[in-house]
């Protein structure tokens, strides 16, 4: 099927990308938050069930609404390819988003059941129909994405339609994510490696895994996977993961070389899992960074929208310095938000149950990723505003953390008996001193212990 | 048992407040004059000097004047180039001398007030503050006093840079060209001072995104209320003023002309903008306001005297602009405002800003309640003392024909139609001319330097004359106003002319505008009054001119976000990976003076374009101003359509002149956030950084002052690419690449060297037509480490804006496109043959691109 985009009546190009068209520029509103039922759907199908190019419009098409109105839209796109796996429906929906915004006097935002899409005025006086925009579509990802072979098109305006539309829709949705969140990085061979900040930050390299998304949280690992399909040249390769050097900090080979190969040795190890020892860099986009908290011995997290101090008395702002630029810095790691849906989530550091601070717009947004046992149990601004008061919160609620306390020494601690040993000028009786702190005898020595090891003490 | 405890350390004593800071310290913290020269040397190796020369002349000492053209040289062996170059220098450390003095006066002023370990707490969600002073002076500040140490350094800078204008120093244009970018290096520095220290002290917004609007244009100031009126760039005294109106709860309204307006707002926001430096002499003029406060800086100079016609008293306050009024900072506040108010004064000069709220704010009540002793003649009607000489057409400094505009006033307002100024009859010449005395006064008037006794007495001894001699007279009369003997000289050239070309020229000169062309002729003046100062009869022009376009001026009202200093880390690291990806092409900084004839209409057209493509634009100063109005026309209401991040699409003020490092220091802040480079001491990795990663352009679409020179060089420096409006050759020189310029970087990975292509194209670009702008900011946004949708998105909008503006495909396209990968999927039909054509070949891995070699990983 030939498409010939200038044919079209408005023009198909990257710099309608960042077009924005405003209320009064308006002439007709699909989807949006005032119109209930609205939904843009990719099915992967088979071959016989597409005929290539086809445009169907269901409802009235654009010439026939008036000016001003809001209408329930839905989008299906139904595309064969002999090398698509049905894995690659969410990649390809996707990039519905980008496509529609290349149209001309077309605005396309958000995705799945919350798209809200806008006709400008100017673009009907050129009479742009449905038609045009499938005929846009169709074309520009047969060229982006070559492996789609053939593609149909449904746009959906007629109310009851779209209501059915969308209710499969939300069942094919949940289904799609519940069975990428059950892959599994030990099911793959292949990471893939991002080097698209390298512009910016030439010593970091992000390494995409089932379970690890990046950390600016716009690629997966399905996204990179497609991308390097169509180009493998590109900022996006495949990383055979090679020999597991260590199941648990997620430390494997392959990465590890590609790591070295791409920062030209400013890195030569990497923790997938971890934020301790050979922690995963960062550029600088990173949607929030996690902190250790070495006074309770946990990890706190904070999100770059959250403007306020964290509970360690540092906004994120401040934090964030300590990492990016590709410097490994252990105590803190640049994340994609959501991260927290996989298992892998700090899985060597203890997972959920190390986690001690988060704010409260961030755990309203991933309660679905935080363990039920566990959701009540981490405060936010809320709750505590200083470590002090972190520490009785958690201990009240019975935070898993403090498990740990029992067999660790916090810098507090040490601070506290060098304190002790310098008031009695270096004499001390232990049963004394444990009444005088109030540590049993044997946390006692052990703090005297690890003291000792790290050469505070001759 | 006993433990031994030997690590242990105790300190007794004084804290003594070291910084904790344990960012490395860089190779050059405080940079001597030619630290940063090999720095220097690679811009300038790349990017050569094209000089421009509107005065060949040198006059520096006592030997000159030396004329310079045809390759001549000055007594002491000076060049055209050479001079240009120097006089180019010379304009940046004014410029940035200017700003230096500004910084030090308010850091005295405010370190007095809020005392010397005020915390410097500058931007909400920000860690990397200051990044110029962190570049440059190598330290971290984190109290005023902290500040002092780079105003310092600057100032000794300073006087070295000027020293090198004396006679007999630099002999290299090179040398020169170093100095003024590193005058433009210190300027910011100097700016980011001055504006730290208010926006810690004063309460301004601190990089807050969105800080809200404030009126500005000349119809939004309250008449009915006493109005102060403050003209300047240093907000210290203004501060006073609005404290003082506060606490004593005087409703007085404040308006303000120039930076220190845009301050005022930043301080309270219910003060108003009028606008930009060309609204002072129509404003004043206007009458609106009952008392003058001048600061310093961009002062028209004659305020006072316009001020003294009208009976406006004047206040100046800085030692910079003390417009020769007597000092009465001694003196009892009542008494110095009963003066000023009954007029003994026509003005008084208080360096003491502790006494300008009093003064400033009694004064302007008392005058509102007494009224002016002095009203303005009616100005229109002066206008039917033209002769039509057309001096003030000579005199303009925009090429307006403003004896056109006189005479359609005199048409429509004074109902004389153009002819009837002249006599049509025919005469005797030689009877005319044989009166003649040759006393030469005649000659001496004429404003289009006729030799006009020497005809006359040609005539009289019967000579032919050739007619060409006399091409030049625009019929003034003027010779003969003061003729001993009366000769009608005018009627003589008008025979001498003949009649067809006379009617010629009659019908060329004289058309009347209509009453919509001369709004739009007068939308074009730039109010500043150098046609009055020619005028023969001494006409009013400039209050004639304000007269006439009164209800435009009145119509003069929008909003303009306000000031909101610092870009946060939070916005930038938000933007990092849309930038990667493409989605934002790209950053413009429009600052300067936009004050040309439609300035400020031609910049918001601009802008517009680019804030549609989803550029991030960061604007200060009088641009800020013009995107909000400009006079010439219907307002542009671009802040209300556009919000306030630091994101694509959106148009982010950052406050006054002195604002500006908050621009090119988010630049700098990229680096550091991004890629950990240290900011300290470390200024020519950063700007090699920004030079090849941060697709900024800098844009002066209105070149005025000698600060802009200082602000362009500083950006240039630091690798920001600088397009200045068409009087920019004004400014004696560009920076361009040509087709033998090597585009050579090196591969930090490898050390090797690669051509990577002309990214950025020029460092400092003279355009001439906004067209020419449209198409030169997607091409300077280019860099070499562009990723692939990056370039991508960046050629495909370069490509749109040619074709836009110039209907066709440019001709270099092939310059841009590395690999095939950086053809965009709807540009492939056009793109590809073009690269057939011109024999293009793809270049393979993309360096990681460097022009500093010990930055190569390899490097020993």
């Amino acid at each position: 099927m030939e498409i010939d985009i200038k044919k079209l009546p408005v023009d198909i190009g990257v710099v309608y990308e960042g077009e924005r068209i405003r209320g009064p520029d308006t002439f007709v509103e699909l989807g949006g938050p005032k119109v209930e039922f609205k939904a843009e759907l990719t099915q992967v199908v088979d071959e016989k069930d597409v005929v290539d190019g086809k445009i169907t419009v269901i409802g009235k098409d654009i010439p026939q609404f008036t000016c001003g109105e809001k209408v329930p839209f839905g989008i299906l796109l139904e595309v064969y390819g002999e090398k698509i796996e049905k894995d690659l429906e969410g990649v390809i929906e996707r990039r519905v988003h980008d496509f529609l915004n290349y149209v001309q006097g077309f605005m396309h935002l958000n995705q799945r059941y919350d798209i809200w899409c806008r006709v400008s005025n100017e673009a009907k006086e050129k009479g742009l129909t449905f038609e045009d925009i499938g005929k846009a579509l169709i074309w520009l990802f047969k060229e982006e994405l070559p492996f789609i072979e053939k593609m149909q098109i449904t746009f959906m305006t007629d109310e009851e339609k779209v209501k059915e539309h969308r209710e499969t829709a939300l069942g094919l949705y949940e289904k799609r994510d519940a069975r990428i969140r059950g892959m599994k990085d030990e099911e793959v061979e292949e990471f893939y490696g991002c080097s698209l900040c390298q512009g910016f930050a030439p010593n970091h390299l992000c390494i995409i895994s089932p379970q690890r998304i990046s950390l600016c949280g716009s690629i997966s690992w399905l996204d990179a996977r497609a991308a390097a399909k169509v180009d493998p040249d590109g900022p996006n390769f495949a990383v055979p993961h090679g020999e597991v050097l260590d199941e648990k900090n997620g430390e494997y080979a392959g990465v590890n070389e590609a790591v070295k190969e791409y920062t030209t040795g400013a890195n030569e190890r990497i923790y997938m899992y971890s934020m301790f020892d050979y922690p995963h860099t960062s550029c600088g986009c990173f949607e929030a960074i996690a902190f250790y908290i070495p006074e309770v011995d946990g990890i706190g997290i904070v999100d770059r929208n959250f403007q306020e101090e964290a509970v360690n008395g540092l906004k994120f702002s401040s934090m964030a310095t300590q990492s990016g630029g590709g410097e490994q810095m252990e105590g803190f790691l640049g994340m994609g938000i959501e991260w927290m849906h996989s298992p892998k989530f700090f899985s060597a550091d203890g997972g959920w149950d190390r986690i001690v601070w988060m704010p409260s717009h961030l755990k309203n947004r991933m309660s679905d990723a935080i363990p039920k046992e566990i959701i009540d149990k981490i405060p936010s601004e809320d709750d505590t505003s200083s470590l002090n008061e972190l520490k009785d919160f958690l201990k009240e609620k019975n935070h898993p953390i403090t498990q740990r306390w029992k067999s660790v020494v916090t810098d507090e601690l040490k601070e506290k008996v060098t304190e002790y040993i310098q008031e009695k000028n270096g004499e001390i009786y232990p049963d004394q001193a444990s009444a005088d702190l109030g540590l049993s005898e044997d946390e006692l020595m052990n703090v005297i212990d690890v003291l000792q090891k790290d050469g505070t003490l001759g | 048992m006993k433990i031994q405890a030997d690590n242990i350390k105790i300190s007794i004593g004084e804290i003594i407040e070291e910084d904790c800071w344990d960012e490395k310290q860089g190779p050059t913290p405080k940079p001597q004059v030619t630290k940063l020269r090999e720095w220097d040397r690679k811009l300038l190796e790349r990017y050569k000097p094209k000089y421009h020369s509107y005065i060949k002349e040198c006059q520096f000492c006592a030997y000159g004047p030396c004329d310079l053209s045809k390759d001549r040289r000055g007594a002491c062996g000076m060049t055209l180039d050479v001079q240009m170059a120097r006089e180019n220098m010379f304009l940046a450390i004014t410029g940035a001398a200017a700003h230096a003095a500004h910084a030090r006066h308010v850091l005295h002023y405010l370190i007095e007030k809020f005392g010397k370990k005020h915390p410097l707490y500058i931007a909400e969600n920000t860690e990397v503050n200051a990044p110029w002073f962190r570049a440059v002076i190598g330290k971290r500040p984190r109290t005023l006093n902290d500040l002092s140490e780079g105003l310092d350094y600057e100032e000794e800078q300073l006087t070295h840079l000027l020293s090198s204008l004396h006679m007999g120093q630099e002999s290299s244009d090179f040398d020169f060209n170093s100095k003024a970018l590193h005058a433009g290096m210190l300027d910011h520095v100097g700016m980011e001072i001055a504006d730290m220290i208010q926006i810690a002290t004063l309460g301004f917004p601190k990089g807050t995104a969105d800080p809200g609007f404030c009126e500005i244009g000349f119809g939004v100031v309250d008449k009915e209320k006493p109005v102060v009126l403050c003209i300047g760039h240093n907000v210290c005294g203004v501060t006073e003023i609005i404290d003082y109106a506060k606490e004593n709860n005087h409703d007085v309204e404040i308006a303000g002309i120039c930076c220190t307006a845009i301050d005022m707002t930043r301080y309270d926001k219910n003060t108003k903008i009028v606008g930009q430096l060309s609204y002072q002499l129509p404003f004043i003029r206007a009458g609106i306001a009952d008392v003058i406060v001048m600061d310093e800086q961009c002062s028209r100079l004659d305020v006072v005297e316009n001020a003294e016609k009208l009976g406006i008293p004047v206040i100046s306050t800085s030692d910079k602009c003390a417009a020769g009024l007597p000092n009465m900072e001694e003196e009892d506040s009542n008494k110095i405002v009963r003066e000023l108010v009954s007029g003994k004064m026509i003005g008084c000069f208080i360096p003491d800003l502790a006494k300008i709220g009093e003064v400033a704010v009694n004064t302007a009540m008392l005058m509102k309640k007494e009224g002016r002793k002095n009203e303005a003649d009616n100005p229109l009607e002066k206008i039917k003392d033209c002769v039509l000489c057309g001096l003030c057409s000579q005199a303009c400094p925009v090429d307006n024909d403003v004896k056109q505009i006189a005479m359609s006033i005199n048409y429509h307002f004074n109902d004389i139609s153009p002819k009837s100024c002249k006599v049509e009859k025919k005469i005797d010449i030689l009877k005319e001319a044989s009166s003649c005395v040759g006393c030469g006064l005649c000659t001496t008037n004429c404003p289009q330097e006729i030799e006009v006794a020497e005809i006359i007495l040609a005539l009289k001894e019967g000579k032919a004359v050739d007619s060409k001699l006399v091409a030049g007279c625009v019929e003034c009369g003027l010779c003969f106003q003061n003729c001993p003997k009366e000769i009608n000289i005018v009627e003589i050239f008008v025979e001498l002319k003949g009649g067809e070309e006379k009617k010629d020229a009659a019908d060329k000169t004289e058309k009347i505008l209509d009453k919509e062309e001369l709004m739009d002729a007068l939308s074009e003046c730039l109010f500043c009054g150098r046609c009055e100062s020619w005028c023969p009869q001494k006409i009013p022009l400039v209050s004639a001119f304000s007269e006439v376009y009164k209800k435009r001026l009145e119509n003069d009202k929008a909003k303009i976000r306000l000031g909101r200093g610092a870009i946060q880390d939070v916005e930038i690291r938000k933007v990092g990976s849309p930038i990667v990806l493409g989605e934002i092409p790209g950053i413009i900084a429009p600052v300067g003076c936009a004050l040309w004839p439609n300035g400020g209409k031609e910049l918001g057209v601009i802008i517009e374009e680019f804030l549609k493509r989803n550029y991030i634009v960061a604007t200060s100063g009088c641009s800020a101003m013009a995107l909000a109005t400009d006079y010439s026309g219907e307002p542009h209401n671009l802040y209300e359509k556009y919000g306030g991040n630091f994101d694509g699409g959106n148009l982010i003020n950052v406050g006054s002149c002195v604002s500006n490092p908050h621009i090119t220091g988010a630049a700098m802040k990229v680096a550091s956030i991004f890629a950990k480079r240290p900011l300290r001491g470390n200024f020519e990795e950063i700007a090699d950084y920004i030079l090849n990663r941060v697709g900024a352009v800098g844009l002066v679409w209105g070149t005025m002052s000698q600060k802009a020179v200082s602000i362009g060089s500083g950006a240039m420096r630091a690798g920001i690419p600088v397009i200045w409006g068409p009087s920019g050759v004004k400014y004696r020189k560009e920076l361009l690449s040509d087709e033998n310029t090597n585009w050579n970087v090196y591969d930090t990975r490898t050390g090797k060297e690669s051509d990577v292509g002309p990214v950025p194209e020029h460092l400092s670009y003279v355009a001439k037509t906004p067209e020419e702008v449209m198409v030169l900011i997607p091409k300077l946004c280019m860099r070499a480490s562009d990723g692939i949708k990056g370039r991508q998105i960046k050629v495909a909008h370069y490509i749109n804006v040619h074709e836009k503006y110039f209907g066709k495909m440019p001709d270099d396209i092939h310059r841009f496109i590395r690999n095939n990968t950086d053809i965009p999927v709807t540009l492939k039909e056009k793109i590809l043959p073009i690269l057939e054509e011109k024999d293009w070949k793809p270049v393979g891995k993309i360096p990681d691109p460097t022009l500093v070699e010990r930055l190569c990983k390899n490097h020993k």
